[in-house]
């Protein structure tokens, strides 16, 4: 008897996950059939696709040892940019406190560590898990504002018409300088004058001040949003690179909540900033600490 | 570092603490030891509730009556802020309160630590969701 109630309890929980799923998604399913304006992009979007990087790629044949994969990349290992030689200097510069070239971010030099701007397109990568893998469009009839709960920072598309000024034209800004328009059903965002401090993302990829990006946004259904980068930085890779796809879903879709059963909604705007000083005590009394830089005072 | 006042636990429940890592969003993943657990007893100094990370520093007495200063990550911020519904607030820790800390320790030795259990003079305060939620990847964090 007991052991019948324990194997039942069992069951229960190995299968009350796979339940769960199915009943999301039927529900999901459900809501991806509802009308939408596909020129319409505005919405809270959360990330759906995994690792948070630029490029995402996995590489075919993985010719890395396992110690050098990160953390949370245990086994996972990435194909290569077209790096030029003086990208691969670049790359080599940056400390990442993730990925293949992970080290303690103690001893790295990754700008997120010391509350520096992430950016654009690192900024669209969502990297920050929990309820910050969110950004906000707001569609207005001139412009495009774009939320990003980390930080909470924000960027301008232009739709106004407008050109790109010359790069030459722009200080570098650390979201660039961008104009959006549609085509067809895509929305394409053009940006230049990007400062040079950020990284593409958080394994560390640079970018020089005259890269040039492009994003294509293209709402798939009512609840999934995709997009797709392109960047353009001759002096750093030898064409343009291509971000894999990334998915993101409507704030309030059923798929996923979170946490369980509350929607991601009411986590919305929680005004998680950065704060250099809190960031410094932190740093002195935990990070740095626990890599042995210095001791717990 | 005291024998008496850290201890290792069976390795069965090391390994069931231990199942949904809690990852700073870029604290220190790298410095942790996540296959290892220990149990620490404290009495804290400072609470930090604030993003984007939730820490608390604490003194331990060591085997020779000497305090030696500690310090440990606890739960992903925005999950703590949502606080379980047991009361996790910046007043939630106070000094002076006693904790026996169960955590991952650092892969070099260290008076630092990540959070997976508290007792808060006594009292067990939840630093993952018990409803089970978790973050892509199956993992929550930060």
């Amino acid at each position: 008897m007991r052991i019948t109630l324990l194997l039942g309890t069992l069951l229960t929980v190995m299968l009350a996950p796979a339940f769960l799923q199915t009943a999301a998604g039927q529900a999901a399913k459900a809501q991806s059939t509802a009308p939408f304006d596909p020129h319409d992009i505005s919405g809270v979007w959360y990330r759906t696709s995994p690792i948070q990087t630029f490029s995402n790629v996995y590489n075919v044949q993985p010719d890395l040892p396992p110690n050098l994969a990160g953390a949370r990349g245990r086994g996972q290992v990435f194909a290569e940019a077209p790096f030029t030689p003086a990208g691969r200097a670049a790359l080599e510069k940056n400390k990442p406190g993730y990925g293949p070239r992970v080290v303690p971010p103690a001893f790295g030099n990754d700008p997120m560590g010391t509350c520096d701007p992430l950016g654009i397109p690192r900024n669209l990568n969502a990297e920050v898990g929990s309820s910050h893998t969110t950004w906000q469009i707001v569609m207005t009839a001139d412009r495009m504002f774009q939320y990003f709960q980390w930080h909470h920072d924000y960027r301008v598309v232009w739709t106004d018409g407008r050109s790109l000024p010359k790069t030459d034209d722009l200080d570098a800004l650390w979201n660039g300088y961008s104009v959006g328009h549609w085509e067809g059903n895509t929305f394409v965002v053009d940006s230049i004058g990007f400062n040079p401090k950020t990284w593409l993302d958080k394994f560390g990829y640079p970018h020089t001040e005259n890269m040039k990006l492009q994003e294509r946004y293209r709402r798939l259904d009512h609840d999934t949003l995709e997009l797709t980068m392109t960047l353009t930085d001759p002096e750093y890779y030898t064409k343009p690179w291509e971000s894999d796809r990334k998915l993101f879903k409507l704030n309030g879709s059923p798929i996923r909540e979170f946490p369980v059963g509350e929607p991601f909604i009411k986590n919305w705007d929680q005004q998680v900033y950065c704060v250099p000083s809190e960031e410094y005590h932190f740093n002195q009394g935990v990070r740095d600490s626990g890599a042995g830089k210095n001791s717990v005072r | 570092m005291s024998a008496e006042r850290i201890c290792f636990l069976p390795l069965g429940l090391a390994l069931l603490v231990t199942a949904l890592p809690i990852a700073a969003h870029h604290g220190s993943n790298p410095n942790y030891a996540w296959d290892r657990t220990i149990t620490v007893n404290g009495v804290v100094t400072e609470f930090q509730f604030v993003y984007p990370h939730v820490s608390i520093y604490f003194d331990v007495k060591d085997d020779k009556g000497n305090l030696q200063h500690w310090s440990s990550e606890l739960g992903p911020t925005p999950i703590m802020m949502r606080n379980y519904g047991v009361g996790w607030s910046k007043n939630a820790i106070k000094p002076g309160d006693q904790i026996v800390l169960t955590c991952n320790p650092t892969k070099i030795p260290s008076n630092v630590c990540q959070g997976k259990k508290i007792l808060v003079n006594g009292k067990n305060m939840p630093l993952q969701d018990p409803k089970g939620a978790a973050g892509e990847d199956g993992q929550a964090k930060q």
